[in-house]
């Protein structure tokens, strides 16, 4: 059951019904209820790995938590010297990373095994052989792939080292713990909640309130209009242009690439707008994934802007404890001295940054192209950080002002660029079928045929290419405008009937021009195979 | 909530409530023709009074062309309606017979059409019928049978909400999208009359079914609409309601399954008229070439053929039918209506000379005469007779060499003039629409023409064109030529364009 499923709505809506009835001190319950009811409904099979997941981890963050209890009151013993309390805490410390690393270990694993057994299939079946069994025995078609893994096991695991690293206290009631794993809104495609925020948040007074549930519908509906009237659209044209790129025109090719940036945008910016729309209107908030990423000058700066819950785990728990870890650490002493300030710092930068983006590209799916994506960002970003002193010194020298407009955009066009290369790396399915695009791309260079009926071949009439470009194009509008501050409380200061006119008209253009119903493949959430 | 609050939900979820369902009525596909569906039903309910039919005739759009309630009534005097519906298929024909139950409980014969047993399943076989049924328990019991019995790959989301099924007909809308029909012209009764004469691309021996018996043949029965097929036969069982069997003559119609239902109709007891094959046609007395609006359907003409046998075998059965006629109070709706529509349809279904001189002085039209070629010389005097009966002096038999212009209006000449040269008229007919025509015999391409509202009204054959429009709507009837075909008279029918 996805967002976009009549039947979700459906549930949606009589999930707001039961939660709003029930009395204020119990809506928690009755949202763990709706959580669990909609992930059931997903498949009873995916219920006992969450369940392991959030037994372990809760148990293991209670342990800690009775640890840390035990350590502080100990520390509060004042007859204790420095060394005392130095050697205190390294005792509680070992038992928690005992108590930590088996549950980190089992959690990573079942991770492991039910995203990447398919990328082994293969040699699993070769070794079968080998040792005498049947051949392709094994299918990876059988191993079960629980809703929402990846989501709610980064969810854990952050949970699991915010209490180790006492960022947060640990949260006594399991049920509690299993409603911030389990909420409904976010375990589909994130975004990726850290307990800090989204625990307290849930702990709150739920309380109904009239202008945030309005507010809340509105920002669904905005993304039910990316989602579906331009994502699900346009991903149509790219598919027929990458699925005939050897007969394709160039330029059709590269505005597949730029459609492409805009599809996946629109398409998970579209996701997460629904899910916090529906969170909304329970009164919880969820974090912002995306703040105009295509804003960005940098490419660092673009993945500070995008999928941030995501970035900003791997960078609180892979980036961070990499840098500043005993290896690094001895690098960075080991070349002091010997080597120059930029050569010093690159080796220091990276380890981290080549472990952070593999795993990232891993993280996104398995594969030779999900590797080498990992790498292709790895390589960017270490690049911008290494010659970020070079580029400013030549930008100098060629006496470019870079105070400019035309040099801002010129910035943001070349992180976009380098954003559509990343996609193209991945898009396609092969990194064979990539390069030939690359190739095919640099090769049919036929720029009188764009303008002839040949672009109404790619999946799309002129009609929906109309659409498309309307919709793309207020897309945009809208995309400028929240730059300057919330659309919504923009739209409240405006007369009663121009409100209502756009949100029916915004309606509408949803259930008319949307891609849904027969004769449509249901295009799957792009993030939601994670 | 405040109440300015819950005021404002409310206004605005009306408002969406009321654009939705303008929206979806516009998206909902039309199949053929407008909402037609929609007004089978919408008469039911709306003009038939409660328990005053007494026969019923169920099926497919053989039934909606091939039958004639009107007919049924003015010469039999019972009171009947023809649920169907173009495609319908026996599952939604027998939910539709339940919703028509529900206030008929005097029916006493239900005559039902097999033509659809052996179709394959095919969206327009749900779609049209059920789309129109008035919501109800029947409506739900058909959509959730056809979802989860049938082998609908579609959900009933989107049959209860078919907004989700149409709403990507955005870019195919047409005019006929947004019109809604009323009922007026249109349906009488159920079923649609149509003066459109097919003619026929396929050999008549081809056409109809050879009658050489075969035991058992292979027939591949759709299982689930037989399954409903029986189901109609036992709900008519249990109401005491006789069951009459036919087959009208269509072109996808196997002679296999004529054995199998005559084969069900004898061990089962049930009488089935089959007009089928070459017997059924002369039984009828039809007209391969004249009696059809297409392979598949009769004509006003085949109908009243089909109706006329029908009823005579009927009446023949021994149930006692109610005589309407002589019922005091009681009329049937629309009856001007209809028989206006049914003189209109009858000389759009001529097919002869004769046939269409017969209306030239009927008070529901207006007609113009024009000449391009020079036919003076085959005219016999018994066409001469008719146009005197009509009011016209004219004798066309001394107008060689000559153009000639003559219009009739509500069955009274009011123009006639011959003249060695071309002939201009302009006038206005009825309802303030100008036309205009030019005479000659000796035309060119532009020389000679004929514009109602200034549009062209070509006439592809020259001879004496005749251009018939009606009084009551307006609209053009019938343009034909009378020609010379070979040293004889030939009619030939230019359609209504």
């Amino acid at each position: 059951m996805t967002f976009i499923d009549l039947e979700f709505l459906i549930f949606l809506l009589c999930g707001i019904i039961v939660f709003y009835i029930c009395p204020v001190k119990y809506r928690w319950i009755a949202l763990l209820g709706i959580s669990t009811v909609f992930y059931a409904i997903a498949g009873l099979e995916y219920l006992p790995f969450i369940f392991v997941t959030s037994l372990s981890v809760w148990l293991a963050g209670k342990k800690m938590g009775a640890y840390y209890d035990k350590q502080n009151l100990e520390l509060e013993n004042k007859e204790l010297t420095r060394d005392d309390k130095k050697a205190l805490k390294e005792k509680y410390k070992s038992k928690c990373k005992k108590v930590i690393a088996g549950v980190l270990v089992l959690n990573i694993a079942i991770l492991c095994v039910v995203k990447f057994t398919k990328f082994f299939e293969n040699p699993i079946n070769d070794l079968i052989a080998f040792m005498g069994g049947k051949e392709d025995s094994f299918s990876a078609a059988s191993i079960i792939v629980p809703l929402g893994i990846s989501y709610y096991t980064f969810s854990s695991l952050s949970y699991l080292l915010d209490v180790y690293w006492k960022r947060v206290g640990y949260e006594k009631n399991y049920f509690r713990f299993l409603l911030y794993l389990i909420y409904f809104p976010h375990i589909l495609q994130g975004p990726i909640e850290r307990y800090g925020k989204l625990g307290v948040r849930l702990k709150q007074e739920l309380r109904f309130d009239y202008d945030r549930v309005v507010s809340g519908i509105q920002l669904m509906l905005w993304g039910y209009f990316k989602k579906l009237v331009i994502a699900d659209r346009i991903t149509q044209f790219i598919d027929a242009a990458y699925g005939d790129y050897w007969n394709a025109n160039s330029l059709i090719l590269i505005l597949s690439m730029f459609l492409d940036v805009i599809y996946i945008y629109a398409d998970f910016s579209g996701c997460m707008d629904m899910a916090r729309g529906m969170s909304q209107i329970f009164g919880i908030e969820l974090d912002l994934n995306f703040d105009h990423p295509f804003s960005s000058r940098s490419v660092t700066e673009f993945w500070r802007r995008w999928h941030m819950t995501l970035g900003g785990w791997f960078k609180d728990y892979v980036y961070y404890p990499i840098s500043t870890s005993r290896l690094v650490k001895n690098i960075s002493k080991s070349t002091r001295g010997k080597v120059s300030p930029k050569i010093a710092k690159a080796l220091v930068t990276v380890i981290p940054v080549s472990v952070t983006w593999v795993l990232t590209g891993v993280w996104h799916g398995t594969g030779l192209t999900y590797i080498a994506w990992g790498v292709y960002y790895a390589t960017m970003i270490f690049l911008s950080v290494t010659f970020e002193d070079d580029m400013k010194k030549l930008t100098q020298k060629l006496k470019i002002n870079t105070t400019t407009n035309s040099w801002r955009l010129f910035q943001m066009a070349r992180t976009t660029v380098i954003f559509a290369g990343g996609r193209l790396l991945t898009r396609p399915g092969t990194l064979h079928k990539s390069a030939a695009i690359v190739y095919y791309t640099l090769k049919n260079f036929r720029p009188w045929e764009l303008f002839s009926s040949e672009i109404s071949q790619y999946g799309l009439t002129t009609p929906e290419l109309v659409i498309a470009v309307i919709a793309i194009a207020i897309f945009g509008y809208v995309s400028h405008l929240q730059m300057k501050g919330s659309v919504r409380e923009m739209l409240k200061q405006e007369n009663l009937v121009t409100r209502w006119v756009l949100y029916l008209a915004l309606i509408f253009a949803v259930l008319i021009y949307g891609v849904y119903g027969p004769g449509f493949d249901l295009a799957a959430f792009v993030y939601m195979a994670y | 909530m405040t109440k300015k609050q819950v005021i404002k939900t409310i206004a605005f979820l009306l408002i969406f409530a009321v654009l939705f369902t303008t929206v979806s009525s516009v998206m909902r596909a039309k199949w053929a023709e407008a909402n037609s569906e929609d007004l089978v039903v919408d008469e039911f309910n709306n003009l038939i009074q409660e328990d005053t039919l007494e026969m019923l005739f169920l099926g497919s759009s053989q039934m909606t062309y091939g039958i004639n309630p009107y007919q049924v009534y003015e010469d039999y005097g019972i009171s009947s309606y023809s649920i169907s519906s173009g495609n319908m298929c026996p599952l939604i024909q027998y939910y539709w017979l339940l919703d028509a139950f529900k206030t008929q409980s005097k029916v006493k014969t239900v005559v039902m059409d097999t033509s659809m047993l052996f179709e394959p399943e095919g969206e327009t076989r749900y779609r049209r019928a059920l789309n129109s049924m008035n919501w109800s328990i029947n409506k739900l019991k058909a959509i959730w049978a056809h979802c989860n019995d049938g082998i609908a790959e579609d959900g009933m989301e989107l049959y209860l909400f078919d907004f989700l099924r149409y709403h990507s007909r955005w870019d195919e809308l047409t005019e006929m999208d947004f019109k809604y029909w009323t009922s007026e012209f249109n349906f009488f009764r159920g079923t649609r009359m149509t003066g459109y004469v097919w003619q026929p691309t396929i050999p008549y021996e081809t056409f109809v079914i050879d009658n050489d018996p075969e035991d058992d043949p292979e027939v591949e029965l759709n299982t689930l609409q037989f399954d409903y097929f029986e189901r109609i036969l036992t709900l008519c069982e249990e109401r005491g309601i006789n069951v009459i069997l036919v087959k009208t003559p269509k072109e996808s119609w196997a002679k296999e399954g004529s054995i199998f239902v005559e084969k069900y109709a004898k061990e089962n007891n049930y009488p089935f008229l089959d007009f089928s094959d070459d017997e059924g046609f002369r039984t009828l007395g039809l007209d391969y070439y004249g009696d059809f609006k297409d392979k598949d359907h009769l004509n006003v003409r085949g109908a009243t053929k089909f109706t006329t046998y029908l009823m005579d075998y009927i009446m023949e059965t021994g149930v006692e039918y109610t005589d309407y006629r002589e019922v005091e109070g009681f009329s049937l709706e629309k009856s001007e209506l209809y028989k206006i529509d049914r003189v209109e349809k009858m000389l759009r279904s001529c097919i002869s000379i004769d046939e269409f001189l017969t209306y030239l002085d009927d008070e529901e039209f207006e007609i113009v005469i024009q000449s391009t070629d020079d036919i003076s010389k085959l005219w016999p005097a018994e066409y001469q007779k008719a146009f005197a009966d009509a009011g016209i002096k004219l004798d066309i038999s001394k107008m060689s060499g000559k153009n000639y212009v003559i219009v009739m209006s509500k069955g009274k000449c009011v123009y006639e003039k011959a003249s060695a040269e071309p002939i201009y008229y302009s006038g206005m007919f009825k309802g303030n629409d100008a036309f205009e025509t030019v005479s000659n015999i000796n035309e060119t391409e532009d020389d000679a023409y004929m514009k109602v509202k200034n549009v062209d009204r070509p006439f592809e054959i020259n001879g004496m064109n005749i251009l018939v429009r009606s009084v009551y709507t307006g609209k053009i009837i019938a343009k034909c030529t009378i020609y010379n075909d070979g040293g004889k008279l030939a009619y030939a029918d230019m359609g209504m364009g």
